[in-house]
């Protein structure tokens, strides 16, 4: 198909693909990560006859119902702006996974269904079938996580491709290999507990406020009891996240190395940055206020495995490379901060100060940072993949000479071992065109004269 | 080649999530339109009851909302699936006014949350939160608005003004397809159509409730709500045959074939052995009947919402008229059926009113199937109709690109010098594996010298440096290194 | 976040429900709604709270502004090409 491309005003075209995703995606995953929890928490609360859970579940459900509109609404808004600027994409993508696209909008209906006329409607009338309701709320996650599995499939693809992508008059409808590629499952868990850990975190501190300005001394107890509850929860849940997360790393690395290159000190490296450092307040102030709070040793003991646990898949990760001074001087670096950052925990264990102001502003302040840490996650995702529509398989339309020759660079010189494109600023001698000359001489190394320029021109602009 | 539905075949499962998706749009639209209504008066005369029934109906709104957006997507996967030449076109065309669409989208689906999640907490704001329901009918109009400029285009597309407009316009945005000759009145007959849908919908919710409602005071209220819906809905469906008359006469001049197979049966519009837009006409003709009759019946002057009659029974001659132009036109038979019909209708609504002791329950319920059908039916045969529909997309055989206009529109990238990813040409062979892939980070001198000799291990290691190798090529190198022979 | 401002008035819904389902519709006490018919719950506006108020101005803004916008791009559309 011969089609045309349309060109967007104002801002370039990823710009107004990154708004219009960036309006949905905070409000679907909050959506998911509530539904999950909303019939865990009511089930505790029937069990425990504590009002408190189900006010806090019926709560969460509402605030679902208010924003799943304008949310969907928003969503609808992705495919239209990407069948207008990247036509081919979506043309050849749309056909391979045309049946996942139809059972996921199947899913969607029946999430609405028993979201809608199952859950929040009989809420109240419901109160003497309980069991039958949580059931309801129930197959509302259920179908909610569908929803999620399916696009988490769709979206891994673009990264790695487990398949190729069709042409457009090249029928395929459905292919498990491009179904389940190889990031997928990663990227599934990464945004599950990602979902539940910052949506957590975002309310406890939002609850907190609540708790400040409460006048009621009995609503002054349920929002501090609530603030703490999910504050906690999101807590806890980050800690699955760097075990995912290193997984997830080292399948970009052996099947989409120019986007684990793009993150590991490469053009998208300062997103990643700025993640790590959200990630990092987010646990200084969050760490903090918890080891404040609770008395109890299970949590502390939980929390202090998951921050050990942290600093071993650090271990285990190939060192990064970034500070001067090579791998030792990295790995002396965090190690000293974690111990820093774990005496600070345990100096912080005292009792009776969690309820002073300052310390709620903290936890909100925490999970604005785990919010933000979970867009840029996405954002440096989105662009580690560039200049590329689906990995190694299309190029996107507007892109330009540069991002092809940076790819070229990262694909042919950045490959060996675990260098990172940060020994590029490292090299001393900036000779350039000597250095390629003597590194395409190499055994093994296949470089036309063409790719030796352009990479060559590259070196020399950027580094 | 193209991808195939199952069982249902292409057409039929865009058209059955289109019309799914007609028939709740729809609904929204009227209910939005009908919940102003009654919280107007509502707040004229200070009595809670229509406000309390028009929060009940945007309750059901938000719901149903939502099942309308997402079949509103399914039909986007549907169509970029099965019909990916033809939705490829029409984003050539429209693709400014499908975004502006969906903007309002967002603006609707926000608008209609606040305003029923914020009811309560306004009371003291009452004018405010009435004109922020009263929004809801502006935007839906502009929506459907645009919705109607494609839907139109497609029965209608002129006689290559569209093309005309799209060489020296703006890409995405054709002008004259947009406000192409059916335009108008299918924006008419469904904004009209839409408020009698969305009405006689609520009247069928009011009969719902009065089916299961014991209390005296609670069967008034819903006796009161419904038979204000009923009233509203009435209005709009008087003035239907008027805007259908005049968009059939466009029809005939601009789709000649698609009027040809509404009027005289043919192609789509007959399926199974039934013609679908007659059945139509015949559940208009009965709701007509019906409609009448309750009117007769209920519209004394210590009776509430009452038109006046003189207004009503002149636009019923001008249905009388319509069908006794359709006779002319085509066949006796159709005037005759629809006069059976009509006649029908009456009866049952005196029945029903009898039977309920003047309750209008069951004449609010079957008004509310029946609008329901007579939309689904009315969609049906608009799609049916056309003859492009039912050739699926040999129309499009190539997507039309305005070539003069491509230096400018479209980025400065030509696409053939986009560099292709070129498959590397596999190695066969152990020793060729060997030196592809070992050699590309180092020399092959380097992996003669490697001290350990568990070679699993190292090419393990390899493999999480980033060197990329199936299975099978693992193993083999590995066999072969161990061996010892030669690479 | 709405919903915890809700919360409040949730609970007491719910706690309203509980009780009414234990009643069971007892014919002594006439429910809610059936009270709610009979007056008009209009109240002061100070009495509304504000932030629902600030926050339904600003998207009633809004949105007029986007019809404004929009209904001018389908004339401007109309006109030129």
């Amino acid at each position: 198909m011969d089609l045309p491309v349309i060109e967007p005003p104002i801002a370039p075209r990823w710009v107004w693909m990154e708004e219009v995703t960036y309006s949905h995606i905070p409000i679907a995953t909050l959506i998911t990560a509530f539904l999950v929890l909303a019939p865990i928490f009511e089930y505790i609360g029937y069990r425990t006859k504590d009002s408190r859970y189900d006010r806090l579940a019926k709560s969460m459900v509402v605030f679902c119902m208010i924003l799943y509109s304008p949310g969907a609404a928003l969503g609808t808004g992705i495919p239209i702006f990407i069948i207008g600027m990247w036509p081919e994409f979506w043309s050849r993508w749309s056909n391979l996974f045309f049946w996942p696209l139809i059972v996921q909008f199947i899913f969607f209906l029946l999430d609405v269904f028993f979201l809608f006329f199952c859950y929040y409607l009989p809420w109240d009338k419901m109160q003497n079938r309980k069991r039958l309701h949580i059931f309801f709320g129930v197959m509302t996650a259920i179908f909610g996580l569908l929803i999620q599995a399916v696009w988490d499939a769709l979206g891994a693809y673009m990264t790695t491709p487990g398949a190729p992508l069709p042409a457009v008059n090249d029928p395929v409808g459905w292919s498990p290999q491009a179904f389940f590629n190889p990031s997928y499952p990663y990227l599934f868990f990464h945004r599950f507990f990602a979902n539940i850990s910052w949506t957590m975190l975002l309310m406890g501190g939002v609850f907190a406020l609540k708790y400040l300005r409460q006048k009621d001394d009995k609503e002054k107890a349920y929002f501090g009891f609530v603030s703490d509850l999910t504050f906690t929860i999101g807590f806890v849940a980050f800690f699955m996240m760097p075990f995912i997360g290193w997984g997830f790393a080292k399948v970009l690395q052996q099947k989409a190395p120019v986007a684990f290159h793009s993150i590991m000190g490469g053009h998208a490296s300062s997103f990643f940055m700025i993640k790590m450092g959200l990630i990092s307040i987010m646990l200084f102030l969050g760490g903090g206020y918890l080891f404040t709070r609770h008395k109890r040793k299970f949590i502390i003991g939980l929390m202090t495995a998951g921050i050990i646990s942290s600093y071993l898949v650090l271990q285990w990760h190939p060192a990064l490379d970034w500070l001067p001074g090579g791998p030792f001087v990295w790995r002396v670096s965090y190690t000293v901060l974690f111990l820093a950052f774990l005496i600070y925990l345990w100096m912080m264990k005292r009792e009776g100060l969690h309820n002073r102001t300052i310390w709620k502003w903290a936890m909100f302040t925490a999970g604005l940072a785990a919010f933000f840490a979970f867009t840029f996650g996405g954002f440096t995702r989105s662009r580690a993949r560039q200049p590329y529509n689906v990995y190694e398989q299309l190029v996107k339309v507007e892109v330009l000479p540069r991002e092809l020759d940076r790819t070229l660079l990262y694909k042919k010189c950045v490959t060996c071992h675990h260098k990172t494109p940060k020994d590029f600023e490292r090299y001393g001698k900036k000779d350039w065109p000597t250095r390629v000359a003597i590194e395409r001489k190499r055994d093994g190394v296949s470089m036309s004269d063409e790719e030796a320029e352009r990479i060559t021109r590259y070196l020399k602009e950027h580094y | 080649m193209h991808l195939e539905f199952p069982i249902l075949g292409a057409k039929w499962a865009i058209g059955s999530i289109a019309l799914f998706h007609t028939a709740v749009a729809s609904m929204a639209i009227g209910f939005a339109f009908f919940v102003t209504v009654a919280q107007i008066v509502s707040y004229i005369r200070k009595e809670n009851r229509y406000d309390l029934l028009a929060k009940k109906v945007q309750l059901i709104h938000v719901c149903i909302y939502n099942i309308g957006t997402i079949n509103a997507i399914g039909l986007v996967f549907l169509l970029s699936g099965l019909f990916p030449q033809f939705w490829a076109q029409l984003f050539v065309q429209f693709y400014w006014s499908i975004i502006v669409e969906e903007f309002l989208f967002f603006l609707l689906a926000t608008t209609i949350t606040f305003h029923y999640f914020f009811w309560d907490k306004l009371w003291g704001h009452k004018k405010l939160h009435i004109f922020l329901g009263a929004l809801l009918t502006p935007l839906f109009f502009l929506q459907f608005y645009i919705i109607n400029g494609l839907g139109s285009f497609m029965l209608t597309p002129g006689f290559g003004e569209a093309e005309l407009s799209l060489r020296t316009g703006v890409l995405g945005w054709d002008k004259m397809g947009f406000y192409n000759p059916s335009f108008l009145m299918l924006t008419l007959h469904r904004t009209l159509a839409n408020f009698a849908y969305g009405g006689f919908s609520a009247a069928g919710l009011c009969g719902i409730f009065l089916y299961f409602a014991k209390k005296p005071k609670l069967k008034e209220f819903y006796e009161d709500g419904g038979r204000l819906a009923f009233q509203i809905a009435f209005m709009a469906f008087l003035s239907l045959p008027v805007a259908g008359y005049f968009y059939a006469h466009v029809l005939k001049n601009h789709a000649n074939e698609a009027y040809m197979n509404l009027m005289w049966g043919r192609g789509d519009v007959v399926a199974g052995g039934v013609d679908w837009w007659w059945l139509k006409h015949i559940c208009v003709a009965a709701m007509m009947g019906i409609c009448l009759t309750y009117f007769r019946k209920t519209s004394s002057a210590d009776k509430e919402f009452t038109i006046p009659a003189i207004m009503v029974y002149s636009v019923a001659v001008l249905y009388l008229m319509f069908y006794l132009a359709m006779g002319m036109v085509m066949t006796w038979a159709f005037f005759w059926f629809m006069l059976a019909f009509g006649v029908g209708g009456a009866f049952l609504s005196v029945h029903l009113l009898k039977y309920h002791g003047g309750s209008g329950r069951g004449v609010f319920l079957l008004i509310g199937i029946l609008s329901f059908t007579t939309v689904m039916l009315g969609g049906y045969s608009r799609e049916a109709s056309r003859p492009r529909f039912v050739k699926r997309i040999s129309h499009y055989d190539k997507v039309f690109v305005p070539e003069e206009r491509q230096p400018y529109l479209m980025v400065h990238v030509d696409p053939e010098d986009i560099p292709k990813v070129t498959p590397k040409e596999k190695a066969s062979g152990p020793a060729s594996l060997i030196r592809e892939n070992c050699s590309g980070c180092h020399t092959l001198t380097r992996v003669k010298n490697y001290p350990l000799d568990n070679w699993q291990v190292i090419v393990s290691q390899m493999e999480a440096y980033g060197l990329k190798l199936t299975r099978e090529e693992s193993k083999l190198i590995t066999a072969h290194l161990d061996s010892g022979r030669p690479y | 976040m709405n919903e915890k401002t809700e919360e409040k008035e949730n609970s007491e819904a719910q706690e309203q429900a509980a009780q009414e389902s234990k009643e069971g519709g007892s014919p002594e006490k006439a429910p809610k709604w059936e009270s709610e018919l009979d007056v008009y719950p209009l109240r002061e506006p100070s009495d509304d709270p504000r932030w629902a108020v600030r926050t339904v101005w600003i998207w009633t803004g809004f949105a007029i502004a986007a019809l404004i916008f929009i209904f001018t791009l389908l004339v401007l559309g109309a006109i030129y090409d």
